[in-house]
């Protein structure tokens, strides 16, 4: 162990570690502001400075090791002056219009000017005003607000592997641009959103719906309906306060209803419904032996991602459409025909922890209905934020049940959310389908866990089913070479494959709330195994509405009508602007 | 104005005693401006403002207090920026400002 001082209290440390970790085994915070703890740290902003005794110049806490009898200041009036002028320095090149702005409240660099105690603006703004990017149908970026830290740069490259921001130009004229300064809309970005996770300033946010949805809750001509994505009633809570991790689901719904909508459903009714017609799709494929592995589809962020890098790859991904847009379908065709409702009154609203849900929602193939099938999208901040308008607190709101016919759910469902999940909860189907029994062990824990890449061999009547998980794209790009490597010599080693666009699974979405980090993510994710445990039916081909929509409207999976309207196809996209140049 | 000669990790400005010093100062700070990587904070946005400073004086509209500014905004720079680059504009800045004082006031309004 190594010694030496902070604050001239003594700490002993491994080697390597750094000013800003050893400090805080003391529970001394260094202020920060480009550092995460889910990135590398660049030591971009100069926030984190101390003062270590012997050196001419301060130093960075976030990327200097702590050395061996080195004698630590973390709060000398120097240091204290220096933190607050680099502060200073960085807000003469921001947009200061906190109170419009749509962080305002969960800005950390608003928190920092804050906790430091900053009172006036000393310099002016060196940088003429630069345009919107508006090109993207997910994600919104605004120059004018970015700090210039690199933690959206990082993401993209370093864990998502997708590339699509980038640093351009040099000293004043820094920007954070996409390839040749097109936009987010015609550039390979897959509109994870993890870039708006990672942003502490208000430079990237989710194009919102908000007022679109206002506008049809307050049209009495319209039926409006809503789904929720499972992750949601893990995560909804932190927007009000309410502790990490708790469940929410009965809350939601009653928030819901009392924000006017006509019928609130659950996206994890198709979550069952999609286990039942991916599940037939892998089980038929694997008796057949044809295109194998199959991959799943549910997380748009891979399927733009599968399309861009890896198009040949396309026959090996499930046809069936991703919940969010099963259920779109479903709310013009099937609740419409059982409710005598006219489908061109009814708008379908969904609330997800995805920004690529709303490309998703917008591509011209989904529109099986007759219809766009989903009309609007909302992220789980825009949700919190219409609540919040609408004076509703989520933690006042009694438990309620979602509406029939497409509320009903099961464990299986609601683990979706979570990396893993759509593995288990196909596992759990795909043996009932295969061996007419039902499996014993329903809890299959290779497959949970932050762990990147995951395998499992299950067992299936002798059929030895070889499964992986993989999530967040950098982790999906690893496997995906690693199978395009296979399939290239002929034979494949895995049947069935998951793929989560986002590290952590949908709780760890583009659209979840602001401030989250890896460990905030794997929290949510056992909130979701907790209700999974506690629900009567964990089975997805349990649950009694699913039978009941088989039986009276779309006869068995993977039938005729099945495949109109829950099954999609895909293409191959351009690397260079993400469009479509191959069916 | 006159070479510019490098030493090891100095540089030495040679100039005669005409050369006004906002001039001279005009000329090293668009340069360190122009070199800045912009990667850290400090120096990018050191260096853009030390310079939108510098050209005012050199343009007679600058005021007393810029003169501070210069000063504090180098210093911060020189402890806080990741390379040489963001550190180097205190030295000539601070002796500028201890030796040519009177000139430097001549350039503000």
């Amino acid at each position: 162990m190594e010694k030496a001082r902070i604050n001239n209290i003594e700490i002993e440390f491994d080697e390597g570690t750094t000013i800003l970790d050893a400090a805080k085994t003391l529970g001394i915070n260094i202020p920060t502001l480009c550092h995460h703890p889910d990135l590398i740290p660049t030591g971009a902003c100069g926030v984190c400075v101390v003062e270590v005794e012997g050196l001419p110049t301060l130093t960075r806490a976030c990327t200097t090791p702590l050395e061996n009898g080195w004698n630590v200041q973390t709060n000398s009036a120097r240091v204290r002056n220096t933190r607050k002028e680099v502060v200073e320095l960085i807000i003469s090149d921001h947009d200061m219009d906190c109170l419009t702005c749509i962080k305002n409240g969960k800005c950390e660099l608003q928190e920092l000017a804050a906790n430091l105690g900053i009172r006036e603006l000393k310099y002016p703004k060196f940088t003429d005003k630069k345009p919107i990017d508006t090109t993207s149908f997910a994600i919104v970026r605004d120059p004018n607000k970015c700090i210039l830290c690199g933690r959206c740069v990082q993401v993209c490259s370093e864990i998502q592997t997708v590339n699509a921001l980038t640093f351009a130009e040099r000293s004043s004229e820094t920007v954070i641009t996409t390839a040749s300064g097109a936009g987010m809309g015609n550039s390979p970005c897959v509109n994870c959103g993890q870039c708006t996770v990672y942003c502490p300033v208000g430079a990237l946010y989710e194009k919102s719906s908000v007022e679109e949805v206002w506008e049809a809750l307050n049209n009495p001509d319209k039926h409006v309906v809503v789904q929720e994505a499972p992750a949601i009633r893990a995560m909804l809570g932190e927007e009000f306060g309410m502790e990490l991790g708790t469940l929410v689901a009965g809350k939601m719904h009653a928030a819901l209803r009392r924000l006017n909508f006509d019928a609130v459903f659950d996206t994890n009714f198709t979550a069952d419904l999609t286990i039942l017609e991916e599940g037939t799709e892998v089980v038929g494929r694997i008796k057949a032996g044809k295109d194998l592995p199959v991959i799943t589809s549910c997380s748009p962020g891979w399927i733009k991602f599968m399309e861009t890098f890896y198009p040949h790859l396309r026959k090996h991904v499930s046809t069936a459409k991703s919940p969010q847009q099963m259920f779109g379908t479903l709310s013009k065709t099937y609740y419409a025909e059982q409710k005598g409702i006219a489908p061109e009154k009814i708008i379908s609203v969904s609330i997800m922890p995805c920004t690529a849900k709303k490309f998703e929602a917008l591509r011209d193939e989904m529109k099986d209905s007759g219809f766009q099938d989903v009309d609007f999208v909302l992220t789980t901040r825009e949700l919190a934020r219409m609540l919040k308008e609408a004076g509703i607190d989520l933690k006042t709101m009694p438990d309620e049940p979602a509406d029939d016919p497409l509320g009903e759910y099961s464990g299986a469902a609601t683990i979706f959310g979570a990396t893993g999940g759509v593995m288990e909860a196909a596992l759990r189907s795909a043996y009932f389908l295969v061996t007419g029994r039902e499996l014993e062990n329903l809890d299959i824990l290779p497959v949970r866990g932050l762990k990147g890449r995951k395998e499992a061999e299950v067992d299936v009547d002798g059929i030895k089913l070889k499964v992986a998980v993989a999530h967040g794209l950098g982790n999906a790009r690893k496997l995906m070479d690693k199978i395009s490597a296979q399939l290239a010599n002929g034979k494949c080693e895995y049947h069935f494959i998951e793929v989560m666009a986002c590290p952590g699974g949908c709780v760890g979405g583009g659209g979840q709330p602001w401030g989250s980090d890896m460990a905030m993510r794997a929290r949510r994710g056992q909130t979701l195994y907790q209700e999974d445990k506690s629900l009567p039916v964990r089975r997805s081909h349990g649950n009694p509405s699913i039978k009941a929509i088989y039986e009276k409207y779309l006869g068995q999976p993977n039938s005729e009508k099945s495949h109109h309207l829950l099954h999609t196809h895909y293409f191959k996209r351009s690397q260079i602007d993400g469009k479509v140049v191959e069916d | 104005m006159s070479k510019n000669t490098v030493f090891k990790k100095y540089s030495a400005l040679v100039m005669d005693e005409d050369a006004d010093v906002v001039d001279v100062l005009q000329n090293v700070l668009h340069y360190y401006n122009r070199e800045s990587c912009g990667h850290c904070a400090p120096c990018r946005v050191g260096t853009s403002l030390l310079v939108k400073i510098i050209d005012r004086l050199a343009s007679f509209e600058g005021e007393k207090d810029n003169l501070d500014q210069l000063l504090k905004i180098s210093k911060v720079m020189r402890d806080t920026s990741f390379c040489p680059v963001g550190q180097a504009p205190y030295s000539p800045i601070s002796s500028a400002l201890k030796n040519f004082q009177d000139q430097l006031l001549q350039h503000v309004k």
